[in-house]
């Protein structure tokens, strides 16, 4: 007999333990705080209430907003470049072997160190965080549409060609549906990065967005919204990349599918028709 | 000798993988479970070796019942089983490893017995660079360099080609009549049961039994023209029709 | 042979990034932009750069934090990762956080630990402690959970006690993962050791690059940045030599680490 492996024991401890280490860490914090905290380092309920307070301070709203205009801009030319490139240089042998050794290049450098060059070339404006987004963005994007591109299996490419599609057809029908799966997975991951150079260009560009506010928090000794506007980042960073984890479903939803029939249909077998 | 008394293995979802399973095998026996999937063959090995305890019964080993593995058998694994990471002579040397036998003995036993499955000169190979014929003598190798009574063979030779299988029972033969030793031998090829054993049990599934227990009277030394031989065909016809209706009782629920 | 292969192996990152710099030298001749100087005048600064006041200080600072930094993350990384795959109290207790962390912008910590920190070395070496050990992590737990149940019941028939079974079997099955784990974590750790110090301004490597930045002074600027992409590129270089080296006998070619 196992107990604990099943029912009531399993799911209390699956939920219990995560919240005790939590609420330990959490605790933890605290004393610290009290201990050999300082002014920088706010306690938990003076977040959380700065949090709550956050969407009433006037310049919140506009900061965000051209913070999320860079980030959404900055995807979006990201994904307009990325992945018709991708395509592209996925279906040129040489392109792919050439193109696929920088980008693994630029997955492995210190991006940041490039910021200050793109800040002389852009200036602050808006159009310099775009550039940051994208800088970030784009190497992930491309690696993974390349691969996937790349991979599609030989025998539908063959099969395609004996049915005489070709080009753009061959592109539309075949290769970019096969290589659909890659792709959605450059996205999400393309989406965590587009976040990411989004934090840098707000950090080191601070000029407009909620990098001015971070810096502007600090600076007056509000420490406890610097904090909060850190929770609100990681929230929009996790909701950003939730969305496009939502997008990949709808359109993979194929996947999905055939996953449920089968369960289905072994479920029926086991119990020997007797249905349940 | 080798007693199977009484054995059950049921699982927590009520499965009956092993019922009540009675069985001798003498020594130097040559004995193959053989039947379709689900009928506990596979099980009632790892029992055996004590991999797996039985729900119900015991195995007993020459007098003392037996609930853990032990140097006096050694498993031979379908899909071979062999570390990628290490030598074939590393790989052929780690069950005596297991049973802290000093280096340059085990090394040398290890040479010994990759020389007695013919691989002489692979020793240093990776697993990737042989064939899967060869991995599997590797796999043999081994568990005949812990010099063990018995040997515990699971579908060795499953996932082979039909040649290579037909090689590698014609070695394993071979082999045996210089070493002899008690081998219990899971198979659902009964053309491999009949040529290799002197003893084939036939079992069925749900639940996992014993269905019926064969002699097989061919002499040996058996070489690869026994295979057309009358006796043979009889037999392997005979096991067909027995396994057919375990096969068939299973797909119609009765 | 192995003197040859070690130059082969090199040799394709710098034929690679031929093309680049000719295009480079073209632009800069052409003077399109000011932020593409001709390779010759960026090479004349060389001197000026290294021999300036702050460098050494900056670049033995910078390794430092780093060294201090990573190990830590591959300390706890690998010994957390292990625990998680083997302890299932453990997964169940941290696994939520893990994936929280893992996709979360580690760059907006930065503000945070400086907070914490204080303004220097010691928020550098924590910036660069998280951007890395989450990865460390999360590869050696899925190294480590990889061990193939067919072997370690293999080495069972054997009479492998379990601290053998984990030595023999589970370890070094986990090396091709874990090793993708650290090269990974080492990137990580190299940006996050930079824009940690971009961020202060006043410490290490990172801090002379913006410092030359807001200088203007275009040629010197990529001076340094060269020299921090190449430890960054070097590194992992070398770390995928090394992988190559220990885990050769891995068939697949080319596996693509968790979260690569």
């Amino acid at each position: 007999m196992t107990p604990s492996k099943s029912g009531w024991g399993a799911g209390i401890r699956r939920l219990g333990l995560p919240i005790a280490f939590g609420l330990t860490v959490a605790f933890a914090w605290e004393v610290f705080v009290r201990t050999a905290g300082t002014f920088a380092t706010p306690t938990i309920p003076r977040i959380l209430g700065a949090l709550v307070r956050l969407p009433f301070e006037p310049e919140f709203w506009p900061s965000l907003a051209t913070t999320l205009l860079a980030l959404l801009i900055g995807a979006v030319v990201s994904v307009t470049i990325g992945v018709p490139l991708g395509v592209i240089v996925g279906r040129v042998r040489t392109l792919e072997r050439l193109i696929s050794s920088y980008v693994a290049m630029l997955l492995s450098v210190p991006l940041s160190a490039v910021v200050p060059i793109v800040i002389i070339l852009f200036g602050i404006r808006l159009t310099a965080r775009v550039v940051v987004v994208v800088l970030f963005t784009l190497p992930i994007l491309l690696s993974n549409v390349i691969t996937g591109v790349s991979n599609v299996p030989r025998n539908l490419l063959e099969m395609a060609a004996s049915y005489g599609c070709r080009g753009w057809h061959l592109a539309r029908r075949v290769i970019i549906p096969s290589a659909t799966p890659e792709i959605f997975a450059g996205l999400r991951l393309g989406a965590g990065r587009a976040v990411i150079g989004m934090v840098v260009a707000e950090l080191i560009i601070i000029a407009a967005g909620i990098g001015k506010l971070i810096d502007r928090y600090s600076a007056t000794y509000r420490m406890e919204y610097m904090y909060a506007i850190i929770i609100v980042i990681l929230l929009i960073s996790a909701l950003f990349i939730h969305l496009v984890g939502v997008w990949e479903r709808r359109v993979l939803w194929w996947r999905e599918a055939g996953t449920r029939q089968r369960i289905l249909r072994g479920r029926s077998h086991v119990v020997g028709g007797e249905g349940r | 000798m080798i007693e199977v008394q009484n054995v059950s293995k049921v699982y927590s979802d009520g499965t009956r993988a092993v019922d009540n399973v009675n069985l001798v095998i003498r020594d130097n026996e040559f004995v193959s479970l053989i039947g379709p999937s689900g009928c506990g063959k596979t099980t009632l090995l790892k029992i055996i070796d004590g991999l797996l305890s039985p729900s119900a019964g015991q195995i007993v080993i020459n007098g003392y019942p037996v609930a853990d593995p032990g140097p006096d058998r050694g498993v031979v694994f379908q899909d071979f089983a062999l570390m990628p990471w290490a030598t074939v002579l590393e790989n052929v040397a780690f069950g005596l490893e297991m049973r802290r036998v000093p280096r340059a003995e085990r090394l040398h036993r290890a040479r010994e017995q990759i020389r007695a499955v013919g691989l002489d000169g692979f020793a240093d190979r990776l697993p990737k660079q042989l064939s899967g014929g060869m991995q599997q003598r590797v796999g043999l190798a081994r568990a005949l360099a812990v010099d063990p009574d018995t040997l515990l063979m699971d579908e060795p030779f499953g996932a082979l080609d039909a040649q290579t299988r037909h090689l590698l029972q014609e070695d394993l033969v071979e082999l045996l009549e210089n070493r002899p030793k008690t081998v219990v031998f899971v198979t659902h090829d009964m053309d491999e049961a009949v040529y290799l054993s002197d003893r084939v049990v036939i079992m069925s599934p749900h639940p996992g039994r014993v269905v019926e227990e064969l002699d097989v009277d061919i002499e040996r030394p058996r070489g690869s023209g026994v295979r057309k031989s009358r006796e043979f065909v009889n037999l392997t016809d005979y096991v067909w029709t027995r396994l057919r209706d375990a096969v068939r009782t299973q797909e119609t629920g009765a | 042979m192995n003197r040859l292969l070690r130059w082969q192996h090199r040799l394709p990152t710098l034929t690679a990034l031929a093309p680049v710099f000719l295009l480079w030298e073209v632009v800069g001749r052409l003077e399109i932009s000011a932020a593409v100087p001709r390779l010759g005048e960026i090479w004349d600064v060389v001197g000026i750069v290294v021999s300036q006041p702050g460098f050494r200080e900056a670049l033995v600072g910078s390794l430092r934090s780093f060294g201090i930094g990573f190990g830590l993350a591959l300390l706890i990384g690998i010994g957390v990762g292990a625990a998680m795959a083997m302890f299932k109290p453990v997964e169940e207790a941290l696994n939520l956080y893990v994936n929280m962390f893992m996709g979360a912008p580690m760059a907006a910590f930065v503000p945070l630990l400086v907070a914490i920190f204080g303004v220097g070395s010691g928020a550098i070496v924590a910036t660069v402690f998280i951007f890395s050990v989450f990865i460390v992590l999360v590869n050696t737990y899925a190294g480590v959970r990889s061990a193939s149940e067919v072997l370690l019941e293999m080495a069972r028939s054997f009479g492998a006690p379990p601290t053998k079974r984990f030595l023999k079997i589970v370890l070094p099955n986990a090396m091709p993962l874990l090793l993708t784990g650290v090269r990974l974590g080492f990137s990580r750790s190299v940006s996050g050791l930079i824009l940690g110090e971009m961020l202060i301004v006043v410490v290490g490597f990172g801090g002379l690059i913006m410092q030359t930045g807001s200088s203007f002074r275009v040629d010197q600027l990529w001076v340094l940045i060269f020299i921090a992409l190449s430890f960054a590129l070097l590194g992992s270089r070398f770390l995928e030599y090394v992988q190559r080296r220990v885990v050769g006998w891995a068939s697949t070619q080319g596996r693509k680490g968790a979260y690569e």
